[in-house]
């Protein structure tokens, strides 16, 4: 083993063909201008696709970003050459992680999920500050598809280990975007306040009550801090969590983490609504991102009303709750019995009253012999905004599916997300009168696991994640 | 040398690190004398690293580190020695109570080199195997085997006396061929940065699982050799880390101070809990722990690459 790092350093040739392009490369001087942007569209010659992160490593290197001199002189011919072969980001690819609101809420859904919970295991104020502080420039890194660190997954010295753990090199950001949320946990522990954040706990933040049916297991339950990632590739998911994870040894454990293979639901009127695992349209009615108003009633956070809880003031909170279904027992349930548990057509996802999938149910209609079109305890009467006091939730769930029980039967069902204003008018009645009433919850569903966070709003440039909190 | 609480039951672990105290003491002074003239600082603002001056007296620090080290493993396979001696004539004379109550203990100096031990492949499995790790037809020798002997589980058949003798008389053979073997081993920094880190490997996929020590239950004995070897191997390097990344060497003292605190949480009079009497939480605080040491613990070996 040779004790110099950068000595005999055994580089790889550029992944994939790039090398005929390499007459049209760019200059490092103009290559550097670009480290800070996403990729402007095109070298010439460089086609259609994605800039992977590779590619985004080595413009910051040749800028200087936080290269060490030595190594960015030796390896820039290298990746100037290789910056220019890799391919450039579609428009859609990468989603703003700066902003006034956090990304990954009334971001139109992708398609995968891994949503982690953490606990804190340090009591140090400093050192959670500098928490998210390194996680805001992970996630800001991650999410515009380049790698954590200042030198990556492959461009750091060579006995140590890399910075990023690579799974993810060679995918763009797959619209990846990471949302943080703080559980009651984080304010609190054993009735003791932490991190000097005595009176710092929202209202809202409740502890959510036992709902008739549960059966939550503590290991997939609470947690201090939740980090939503949503993407389009599950690789790039995950590859988020775990550097996530990796960047917060000592002060973090994780608690939990669930991935999701498919969303199950639509927040944007662009997207087609997805089927849940019932094999049924799931949130045809939910909020969109275009419902400006209704996100502002329903979905955001207002000040509170306490000035030691107005950080919250532009934020959500999260509710999470792993719904393990009984998916072979509803699938000998009759067609017939699954519309009327769900009170819509399996195919259209019309309700039961008429017309297509957006027409509005009427609850009042009557067939022949008196009774309602759409069951007394269908779930989409008994979830219907009417029957609720007209509230609305941000629903962003993801299907699950985690291996079987030991019984011959699939751990699968919904990992539920909702965003609301307050849980305790926007989800916690909601939830009691389903659990108490709807057939299909009492009959074809089990809640596993449990979680509520204060999402604070977005992050400015130079900020870092919930830096209200601690002002 | 910084203070970390050691175990109650390493007496002459705790006698050793003071000889090697003294043995790198003379060095170290030293080194310290000449840090003046060769402060990088002096020679101007174009000073580059790769200064011959600054990479010998780094070097220097580094020589003093790997010498204190390969002292620290020829004292521990010499008490490995002499314990498996001990263990070995309780266990072949039948004398279970004896032979119980020195195997955890002894097993420590094993423990705490075990990268070292490791290295010479073909007495690890002889030495060390666990019943899972053998494949079809192969021997089972070693302190695992004799282990279930010891500590059996129900409907277990014990060995007979002759097959005892056996086991034991092979592992004082092997002890010893190790004990001799490490006499030659070259040891350098990086392998016992290496070594450091692959300790708290073994402590993150064996011990804190519960795997090592399946019938004894006597894991939290060899994850605290495991963690003293690595302690050991890091303060090896850190007059040499604390040239080149004393954030790092700073860091990982609180690291190591933490870990040894929370496992000093279930060390009792004799040694400590048995793995089996932790509950879900007390394990899941401990490989907090060792992962918050692990992940800074990683970037050693790179950190005092001359």
């Amino acid at each position: 083993m040779t004790g110099c790092p950068f000595g005999a350093n055994p580089r790889r040739a550029p992944d994939g063909g790039g090398a005929p392009e390499s007459a049209s490369a760019p200059e490092p001087a103009r290559a550097s201008g670009a480290a800070a942007m996403p990729a402007p569209p095109a070298a010439p010659g460089s086609g259609k696709g994605r800039l992977s992160r590779r590619g985004l490593l080595s413009l910051a290197g040749a800028g200087g970003a936080g290269a060490v001199a030595g190594l960015a002189a030796g390896f820039l011919s290298h990746d100037a050459v290789e910056a220019a072969a890799a391919p450039v980001a579609e428009p859609g690819d990468i989603i703003a992680f700066h902003g006034v609101r956090q990304a990954g809420i009334v971001t139109p859904a992708q398609d995968r999920l891994h949503i982690a919970a953490f606990d804190l295991v340090t009591e140090d104020r400093a050192e959670l500050i500098r928490l998210l502080k390194d996680w805001t420039d992970a996630a800001a890194a991650m999410t515009q598809g380049r790698s954590t660190g200042s030198s990556g997954a492959v461009d750091g010295p060579y006995d140590a280990p890399p910075e990023d753990t690579g799974e993810a090199l060679d995918l763009g950001a797959d619209r990846l975007t990471l949302t943080f949320g703080f559980g009651p946990g984080l304010f609190e522990k054993d009735g003791n306040a932490r991190f000097g954040l005595e009176g710092r706990r929202p209202d809202a933040l409740i502890d959510l009550p036992h709902f008739p049916g549960d059966d939550l297991q503590p290991g997939r339950t609470g947690g201090d801090i939740v980090v939503q990632a949503c993407a389009d590739d599950p690789q790039v998911a995950v590859h988020a969590i775990r550097n996530l994870a990796r960047i917060g040894f000592g002060q973090t454990r994780v608690r939990w983490s669930q991935l999701g293979f498919g969303r199950t639901s639509s927040t944007s009127r662009s997207q087609a609504t997805p089927r849940n695992l019932f094999g049924f349209k799931d949130g045809t009615n939910n909020l969109k991102a275009e419902d400006t108003a209704l996100l502002e009633e329903h979905v955001w956070a207002g000040q509170g009303t306490r000035p030691e809880e107005g950080w919250m003031a532009g934020g959500t909170y999260l509710v999470a709750r792993r719904v393990r279904m009984h998916i072979e027992i509803w699938d000998r349930t009759s067609l017939r019995e699954q519309e009327a548990l769900i009170g819509r057509t399996k195919g259209a996802g019309a309700p039961l009253s008429g017309g297509e999938e957006f027409t509005a149910p009427d609850f009042q209609i009557q067939g022949h012999g008196g009774e309602p079109l759409i069951p007394m305890d269908a779930h989409v009467r008994l979830a219907h905004s009417s029957q609720n006091d007209g509230v609305k939730m941000l629903r962003r769930g993801y299907n699950y599916a985690d291996g079987s029980d030991g019984l011959g039967h699939l751990d699968a069902g919904l990992f539920f997300i909702a965003f609301v204003t307050d849980p305790r008018t926007h989800y916690v009645p909601m939830q009691l009168a389903m659990a108490k009433e709807d057939t299909l919850a009492l009959e074809y569903l089990k809640h596993t696991g449990s979680g509520l966070f204060a999402v604070p709003p977005g992050i400015r440039a130079g900020g870092f994640i919930g830096e209200g909190l601690f002002a | 040398m910084p203070s970390i609480p050691l175990p109650k039951n390493a007496p002459r672990f705790r006698k050793t690190l003071a000889l090697l105290a003294a043995a790198t003491a003379v060095p170290l002074a030293l080194a310290g004398c000449m840090g003046n003239p060769k402060d990088p600082g002096a020679a101007g603002p174009i000073q580059v690293t790769s200064s011959p001056a600054v990479d010998a007296h780094l070097q220097g620090l580094l020589d003093t580190g790997t010498r204190q080290y390969s002292a620290f493993v020829v004292d521990q396979t010499d008490q490995l020695v002499t314990g498996t001696r001990a263990f070995a004539a309780a266990y072949a004379a039948g004398d279970a109570t004896k032979a119980r109550g020195l195997y955890a203990a002894t097993r420590m100096h094993w423990e705490r080199i075990e990268p070292v031990a490791e290295s010479f492949g073909d007495l690890d499995p002889k030495l060390d195997a666990r019943e899972a790790d053998l494949e079809p037809g192969q021997e089972w020798t070693g302190w695992h085997r004799a282990e279930k002997d010891l500590f059996p589980p129900a409907g277990y058949t014990p060995l007979a006396p002759a097959e005892r003798a056996t086991i034991a008389t092979q592992l004082v053979a092997d002890t010893e061929d190790l004990a001799q073997r490490t006499r030659t081993v070259e040891l350098s920094a990086d392998k016992i940065g290496n070594g450091a880190k692959e300790l708290l490997d073994e402590v993150a996929t064996g011990k804190v699982t519960g795997e090592e020590e399946i019938w004894s239950h006597t894991d939290l004995w060899d994850f605290q050799a495991n963690v003293d070897g690595a302690r050991t191997a890091f303060e090896s390097l850190l007059p040499a880390l604390q040239q080149k990344d004393p954030d790092l060497g700073e860091a990982l003292e609180a690291k190591f101070a933490a870990l040894q605190a929370g496992l000093k949480q279930h060390s009792t009079g004799a040694g400590f809990a048995y793995y089996n009497d932790l509950s879900q939480d007390q394990v899941q605080q401990l490989a907090s722990l060792v992962d918050a040491l692990g992940e800074p613990l990683a970037k050693l070996t790179s950190a005092v690459a001359p």
